[in-house]
């Protein structure tokens, strides 16, 4: 059972390093940014507060954002979600509503 | 409908701020990554080299390459075709945005008539909002 992804960390009892790679060797990659998508979705859908997706989006960025586990393609997306979400502040921070 | 163009053109002017705060605060995005909307440096140069040249007699036509670049500054439309461009990019530049981002998986033709549309109706907005600025009239009945 070698070339299963993460099965040798199981083994040593390293339970979530060997989830995280198994899901990212399935998911291409991806399994960060999806968990961040997903939070993100949550945190908008549950309170209604932008403020709190853009800081959270922000310590993502500066932690995650340009280590080798993101993909390039994820960069392009969270800058535009960021700019979407720092322009809804602006707007509402200037139009008082 | 002119509280949606005021929205449209306030959210547009919002989210050009925050791409170039954002540009500011990340500096590894580089530029394929921000959909087109970027700091213009081309204003900070054009201040600088402003200020560090010495005194020029007015009526001194600036050199460039292209000789319709000389002719717009004799005729002073130099001036107009930059005052276009800044109303390009705060007026319709949620629309570029948005054409950065799709517009290169719709192909050029497609592109170009989908988001000329888009600017050419949100244009007849600006003008009926525009003229309900200027007079108090609302043009389209039904409001």
């Amino acid at each position: 059972m070698a070339d299963v992804k993460g099965w040798s960390l199981l083994l040593e009892g390293k339970l979530p390093h060997a989830a995280f790679e198994m899901y990212n060797f399935v998911l291409n990659g991806w399994v960060l940014a999806i968990l961040f998508f997903a939070f993100q979705a949550i945190i908008i859908i549950k309170t209604r507060n932008v403020t709190l997706a853009f800081v959270t989006a922000i310590i993502f960025t500066t932690v995650y954002g340009f280590s080798s586990y993101m993909k390039p393609i994820v960069l392009y997306i969270l800058f535009v979600l960021m700019a979407f979400e720092l322009g809804i502040i602006f707007y509402k921070w200037v139009s008082k509503k | 409908m002119k509280e949606v163009v005021f929205i449209i053109l306030f959210f547009s002017i919002m989210l050009n701020f925050a791409v170039g705060t954002l540009g500011e605060i990340f500096p590894q995005f580089d530029a394929t990554q921000k959909g087109g909307m970027s700091y213009d440096p081309g204003f900070q140069t054009e201040f600088d080299d402003t200020f560090n040249q010495s005194i020029n007699p007015a009526g001194q036509v600036q050199k460039t390459d292209s000789f319709l670049n000389s002719l717009f500054d004799i005729l002073g439309l130099g001036f107009i075709t930059q005052i276009f461009d800044v109303v390009n990019q705060y007026a319709f530049g949620f629309v570029n945005l948005l054409q950065n981002i799709f517009g290169t998986y719709l192909g050029d033709n497609l592109s170009t008539f989908l988001f000329g549309g888009i600017k050419a109706i949100l244009s007849m907005a600006y003008a009926i909002a525009a003229f309900y600025i200027f007079t108090g009239r609302v043009l389209v009945e039904g409001e």
